[in-house]
């Protein structure tokens, strides 16, 4: 099952650009954990950027490995949905404790100046999650847009994870990953 | 760059004052409460979430506010948008203390599953158990017209995830029932398209098509969620949901039943009805609901299974069906893991499909859950299934290493197995060399993995050969990198050149038969622990070309962590014999290593300080290697190249040389050592040095000092040389030759050094005592900066300076 889903700015190498998450979606935190209210919500926000943190090292010790530059310089989200096929991904797991008390294995796709990750428990069929991901992003990717001076400006769709179009298998496959 | 003006919104939202925020969420609340909340509205929600959202501190939302957001969450007129983004800004803000929603009195299913959302992000066991129940509740009744249940669906994969004790076994029961009809019955016609509305529109349409295959081919049997279709019913949504979340509603409920409500109702659980029961099925007649579950959920992942070698009409169809093989049969090995009775069918079908795609790249990863299935239930069925590990291990990470997730998933395959490496003759000990071409490939995010898994590579007869292979890693890379791009080459440049002559580039040399046998040993997918490797020291300087690439450096900063596992494992069961090998060898590959400083740097660093382990663990090998030591430390230029190592050898000599540790240290030895490491002094103190003499960090001119004052102090007729020697390094300290090369900290050190040292020589049964500590101690003396001054300024410090001896 996931746990969350992270979307996150990489930022540069060490000294650029920090990492940034954008947008976080976890999907109910397992109870019984400190009780705290503030603290908790304060914990569960430093997880997600432990989290971010290490798919923003690990994209970018990617990059550098295939030899590519490290930050994209891309002035503009495109206008269609582009094919996320060959864009840069990986798994990783991060030991229990370190951050969630369980061992979780991230499953993480890298766009653009962005990255896109999905936190999920051990036994989690990461091919699908690795799928959805990259059927998901793109049109993500077509929801995100900055509207002049204001906020980023999200559409519902980042919110509910919905994207009503019944005849998409790729839907079947977010619904099969089963977030929200 | 959107970065950069994404990272300005966030600060904005961040650096928001209290006050701006009360009064933006009070215009909000304005908005909200007016007739029809609009666009304006819908804004000020999402610049609400965003800005309680982009920092990890709380932000005081006022508690009506917040009871304003519910109301409206719950309030049927509030449009689909607005309640989506109410919800979201309550999630954020979770816990709450202030929440008053409830999901008991809701019925349509949409809003449940929104409230559900919020409910669950509050942390708290009741509140899961309260949505539990009423998704159950909901789900048990006939639901209106317009409401579907497939909202609800996920909401309870979570709860069951959240709090599998949730639900009592009577619920578990009912719901297992529905899934079980969802699963096998759904629908086999494609679902209408919603009717277009209008008045002259025709409420007559077209019958509706069957459902189809992947291919094209009109599906004959049940629907799946690799069934295509334009549209999707209602029950087929419910299909593809029950499927998603099966997995883990058989692990909570399909076995034992320990996860319920009702812990007193154990009696009776563990009654063997398995077999019984699966004869009942095959009767046709009806089965409890857990085990009729078992047997649908069975029936469809063999569909799947079958579905999965239709050659799919869209290209990326074929992955998700590969991802659904693979769900497929790790639910196979569940269902078999709970009712043994379903091995059978299992096996004969799991080995058929391994037949299939054993030879397809494509479907490598789903190798991984098949092989796991054999790997628990072969015994049962006294399956040979040790062609299958065969080819797991021999072949595919030879081929596929290059391929990021399935490596992840081999390795972790390994480690969930990791009792398979105990025994030294199977396949999966044997193919260790293979593993690490995942590690070499793929530094990043596997050398946490493997630092899991080299604990169950090592023993005693796999020790030399994964210290080679650990040294050789960053090669590895280099020639796995050849290996790829000779085999892209195209068939015409295969033939390679001439072999007569010498290689020009290393993929000519990658077939040249100078270096294939290099090649082949270095990529060999089995242990073999016969093999000399100094043979390879003209493939790695071959390969040196390759040390800059980004790969090769990443793999070689993986190493040191690494090595000094390896040192920590091997000494809990290295006994005299193997720490001796490792020892020569240790000194032999100090030479051999693949040209990149800073790896060579790090490598040192640890082989230097785990040589000083080994010493300890081991004093006699001083004696046993007295050859091979004197070599090494007699070489001038060990000290320039390998400084940590040499430093750290001679303080081991220093250390260990000496009849308490071993009676066959005799005085003839000592003074063997003794003049070797005194020439070596000699030669770096020299007061005119030439172009030819190494500059030596201090370090290693301290320890020589050191190692011969206890040498001499225990063969005593050895100290007027050793006296003389230190008296002469005040002259060393202050001639101007030196002053140039060393820094006036160091050199002080030294010559503070040499004045202690001098000074415990004056006191030859002192020094004795110093420098020979009874063997139990020793474990205390394992930095060379660090507790021998200490020791050495105490007793200083206690007897009375001689007159004339201490510097000014």
């Amino acid at each position: 099952m996931v746990r969350a889903f992270v979307l996150l700015a990489p930022g540069g190498p060490a000294g650029h650009a920090p990492c940034r998450v954008l947008y976080a979606r976890t999907f109910g935190t397992p109870p019984g954990t400190v009780p705290g209210g503030s603290r908790q919500r304060l914990r569960r926000k430093e997880q997600l950027l432990v989290v971010a943190r290490q798919v923003a090292s690990q994209c970018q010790l990617l990059q550098s490995s295939l030899g590519h530059p490290s930050s994209p310089q891309l002035p503009q989200l495109p206008d269609e949905p582009m094919s996320l096929q060959d864009a840069p991904g990986g798994l990783f797991q991060l030991p229990p404790g370190d951050p969630f008390p369980e061992r979780v294995t991230v499953v993480w796709l890298s766009v653009l100046a962005l990255a896109f990750a999905l936190v999920c428990e051990p036994q989690e069929n990461l091919s699908l999650a690795e799928i959805t991901l990259r059927r998901l992003a793109p049109r993500l990717l077509l929801s995100l847009r900055l509207l002049g001076p204001g906020f980023l400006h999200c559409f519902p769709a980042l919110h509910s994870g919905t994207t009503p179009r019944a005849h998409d298998s790729e839907w079947r496959l977010h619904v099969a990953v089963n977030g929200h | 760059m959107f970065t950069a003006a994404a990272e300005s919104f966030l600060r904005q939202a961040r650096e928001s004052q209290e006050e701006e925020l009360r009064r933006f969420a009070a215009r909000v609340s304005a908005l909200l409460q007016g007739p029809e909340p609009g666009p304006e509205a819908v804004d000020g929600l999402q610049r609400l979430h965003l800005t309680v959202a982009a920092t990890k501190y709380p932000r005081k939302l006022d508690g009506k506010f917040v009871e304003l957001l519910q109301t409206v969450l719950c309030s049927p007129k509030s449009p689909e948008q607005i309640q989506v983004l109410c919800a979201a800004i309550l999630r954020e803000m979770s816990p709450c203390n202030d929440l008053i929603l409830s999901c008991d009195e809701i019925q349509d299913t949409k809003l449940l599953s929104l409230v559900s959302s919020v409910l669950l992000a509050q942390e708290n066991k009741g509140e899961v158990a309260a949505v539990g129940q009423r998704v159950v509740k909901v789900l048990g009744r006939r639901l209106p017209e317009g409401q579907s249940a497939r909202f609800l669906l996920p909401v309870l994969a979570n709860v069951i995830r959240l709090s599998p004790e949730s639900l009592t076994e009577e619920q578990t029961s009912a719901v297992s029932k529905k899934l079980a009809d969802w699963l096998r019955y759904a629908s086999t016609q494609q679902g209408m398209a919603q009717p277009s509305g209008g008045f002259f529109s025709s409420p007559r349409t077209k019958q509706p098509a069957p459902v189809t295959e992947m291919d094209g081919a009109v599906a004959t049997d049940f629907f799946t969620v690799l069934s295509v279709a334009q549209h999707y019913t209602q029950d087929q949504w419910l299909n593809v949901q029950t499927f998603s979340m099966l997995r883990n509603w058989l692990l909570c409920y399909g076995g034992k039943e320990l996860n319920t409500l009702n812990p007193d109702d154990t009696a009776g659980m563990d009654r063997p009805v398995t077999s019984v029961v699966s004869a009942v099925a095959r009767a046709g007649q009806l089965l409890p609901p857990r085990e009729r579950l078992r047997d649908k959920a069975f029936e469809y992942c063999q569909r799947l299974i079958e579905q999965s070698s239709r050659r799919p009409l869209k290209k990326d169809d074929g992955d998700l069906q590969k991802a659904c093989v693979i769900e497929a049969v790790t639910i196979m090995d569940i269902i078999c893991k709970q009712d043994s009775s379903y091995v059978c069918r299992a096996v004969s079908f799991l080995k058929i499909l391994h037949s299939r795609i054993c030879g397809d790249a494509s479907y490598a990863r789903a190798l991984l859950p098949i092989a796991q299935f054999f790997l628990n239930h072969s015994k049962l069925t006294a399956v040979d299934s040790d062609a299958i590990y065969k080819h797991l291990f021999t072949d595919i990470p030879a081929q596929l290493f290059h391929n990021p997730s399935l490596a992840f998933e081999f390795v972790q395959f390994c480690k969930d197995n990791s009792q398979l490496f105990t025994d030294s003759s199977s396949i999966f000990r044997q193919s260790f060399p293979n593993l690490f071409k995942f590690l070499a490939w793929n530094s990043p995010p596997l050398i946490s993995e493997f630092v899991d898994l080299l604990p169950f590579l090592l023993d005693p007869g796999t020790t030399i050969e994964i210290f080679h292979l650990l040294l050789d890693l960053p090669c590895l890379t280099a020639a796995l990198d050849i290996q790829l791009r000779a085999a892209a080459l195209p068939a015409s440049e295969k033939a390679g050149g001439d072999p007569a002559g010498k290689p020009g580039t290393c993929l000519e040399a990658f077939r040249h038969p100078l270096y294939k046998s290099m090649f082949q040993h270095l990529l060999r997918a089995k242990s073999a622990p016969q093999d000399a490797p100094e043979s390879l020291v003209p493939l790695r300087l071959l390969l040196g070309s390759l040390a800059g690439s980004p790969r090769v450096v990443q793999c070689a900063e993986t190493v040191p962590v690494l090595l000094e596992l390896f040192f920590r494992v091997v000494a809990e069961f290295a006994d005299g014999s193997l720490i001796n090998q490792l020892v020569v060898l240790l000194l032999q590959r100090s030479d051999q290593l693949y040209e990149i400083p800073a790896f060579k740097e790090d490598v040192y660093r640890v082989l230097g300080s785990q040589l000083a382990m080994l010493c300890g663990l081991r004093p006699a090998l001083v004696v046993e290697l007295s050859t091979e030591i004197l070599e090494f430390s007699g070489a001038v230029s060990n000290i320039q190249s390998k400084e940590a190592i040499f430093t750290h050898m001679v303080w081991a000599v220093g250390e260990y040389l000496s009849v308490s540790y071993d009676r066959r240290c005799t005085v003839e030895q000592i003074a063997r050592f003794f003049e070797s490491l005194e020439a070596v002094l000699f030669e770096i103190t020299q007061l005119r040095p030439q172009a030819s003499t190494p500059s030596c960090a201090p370090r290693a001119i301290s320890v020589l000092m050191a190692t011969l004052t206890k040498l001499a102090a225990r063969s005593q007729d050895l100290i007027p040389r050793v006296s003389m020697f230190l008296s002469k390094m005040r002259t060393f300290v202050q001639s101007p030759a030196v002053t140039s090369v060393y820094c006036e900290e160091d050199l002080e050190e030294i010559l503070i050094r040499a004045t202690e040292l001098m000074n415990l020589l004056k006191m030859p049964s002192v020094a004795q005592f110093v420098f020979t500590p009874p063997v139990a101690s020793t474990r205390f003396q394992k930095e060379v900066n660090d507790s021998l001054p200490l020791a050495l300024r105490m007793v200083t410090q206690l007897l009375e300076p001689a007159p004339g001896s201490m510097p000014v």
